[in-house]
């Protein structure tokens, strides 16, 4: 019973230090997500000249997490064009994400809309460039911090499931 | 909607503001709203500009005036800054002026903006009453509208499109800047008659051979005639087609050389002259002989 309990505590700390670094790994999807619709909304302005509505309305049915929610606040948003401007309605679609990733993508909304192609594109540009930095940040942060965190969690429990033994 | 209001509804609420607040008569009269960086923007009524109040004009007041025009899509608008100006909702027509981006077309798009103007379009049910028996004596002939820009040419168009429509007439118009029917989701915002065909945004030298082997008109119906243009318009008179047109051109000038190949071929039966003073518009119809 008691080598059962010691298992079953061990366990438990594994699964937490997993879902921890399981945590992790979606963050930097998530930002991989984000990163993914910078480099669309390029492709499609650039090569389309995609209007912003359709633009908006197509990604958010193509793209998936975070990015998609996004895409899909920004073409709801749009609707209200006139009673707010384009940069509100961009800092409205940003608003559930986190500070830092608001932070990167929010100047976008002062070039969107209003600018031309050559501008709209140097601004994405620039809006990747630091999403990606984010990304990258996280993805090493996932990867080294991950393993810590299984490592620390399972020998944390194991270490309590001695000292009860 | 109102056309102020429509050009009012594209401008940033400081402007706006100052634009709404001038009074019903000034708003019936107001031709355009003007805007050029660095300077107060202005309101033209009959053929004077007026400062609406408000302080200089930045670069944002004149891109929040794009994002508005364009449905937030100043990038997809290339087309039509080729065209000089933006055709927006409401039948709104905004000029742009700034540095070109050289392009494939010759131009690109429009950076550096410097200033724009929000030309404001007018429904005139009945203005063309008065000339309405001299066009249509022995039966109604081609007609071509002659006038500088801003005297209303668009507007008498509309208007005698409206009124042969109206008789069941079935009149086909190429509305290359949407601003004779501002046709938006395919319907027409201005009243152009029930029997009448819009093709918006098509140049006029495509939307004229699609217009007459789709919709089989009576009439044509063509705001702004181009020298590209002339090709088009006589084939269609040549089949018997009638038609409706409008050039810049006043009187004295002597012929342009925008309709001179069609006056030439005798595609016109009568042509009419606008002169604007003082914000009254008086039309002159001329006969131009039998069509050949």
């Amino acid at each position: 019973m008691r080598l059962t309990g010691a298992a079953l505590l061990t366990a438990a700390g594994l699964l937490a230090g997993l879902a921890q670094a399981r945590a992790l790994r979606m963050r930097a999807d998530e930002l991989d997500g984000l990163c993914r619709m910078l480099e669309r909304m390029a492709f499609e302005l650039g090569r389309f000249r995609t209007p912003l509505p359709a633009l908006f309305a197509a990604l958010a049915a193509q793209l998936d997490g975070q990015a998609a929610a996004l895409c899909a606040r920004a073409a709801e948003g749009l609707e209200r064009l006139g009673e707010q401007d384009m940069a509100g309605i961009w800092a409205g679609a940003l608003s559930p994400l986190e500070e830092r990733e608001q932070a990167a993508l929010l100047p976008l909304g002062q070039v969107l809309g209003r600018y031309g192609t050559e501008e709209l594109l140097l601004a994405l540009e620039g809006c990747r460039a630091d999403m990606e930095r984010l990304r990258d940040a996280a993805r090493t942060d996932s990867r080294d911090r991950g393993r810590v965190a299984i490592g620390v969690s399972a020998a944390g429990a194991a270490a309590l499931a001695v000292l009860l033994l | 909607m109102d056309g102020f209001l429509a050009a009012a509804a594209l401008l940033p609420s400081g402007l706006r503001r100052r634009a709404l607040a001038l009074e019903e008569t000034g708003r019936a009269a107001c031709e355009e709203l003007r805007l050029r960086r660095g300077r107060e923007a202005t309101a033209l009524l009959a053929g004077r500009e007026y400062g609406l109040g408000a302080g200089p004009v930045t670069e944002s007041d004149l891109r929040a005036v794009l994002e508005a025009a364009t449905r937030a899509s100043f990038h997809a608008a290339g087309g039509q800054l080729r065209r000089g100006f933006i055709a927006a909702p409401g039948g709104v027509r905004v000029g742009v002026c700034g540095t070109a981006v050289p392009g494939g077309d010759g131009m690109d798009g429009v950076r550096e903006i410097s200033s724009l103007a929000l030309r404001i379009p007018r429904a005139a049910p009945g203005c063309a009453d008065g000339i309405w028996p001299e066009l249509t004596a022995g039966g109604f002939g081609s007609v071509l509208i002659v006038s500088p820009p801003g005297a209303g040419k668009t507007t008498l168009l509309r208007e005698l499109v409206r009124r042969l429509s109206s008789t069941g007439v079935r009149v086909a118009a190429a509305d290359e800047r949407g601003e004779l029917a501002d046709a938006w989701d395919g319907e027409p915002a201005f009243d152009v008659g029930p029997c009448t065909d819009v093709m918006t945004g098509a140049p006029k030298a495509v939307a004229v051979p699609l217009l007459l082997r789709a919709m089989d008109p009576q009439v044509l119906a063509v705001d702004e005639i181009g020298p590209g243009d002339a090709v088009a318009l006589l084939e269609a008179a040549a089949g018997g087609v009638k038609l409706l047109a409008t050039a810049h051109g006043a009187p004295g000038s002597g012929e342009s050389p925008l309709y001179a190949p069609l006056l030439r071929a005798r595609a016109f039966r009568r042509r009419i002259w606008i002169e604007a003073s003082g914000g009254v518009r008086r039309y002159t119809v001329e006969d131009l002989g039998p069509c050949a």
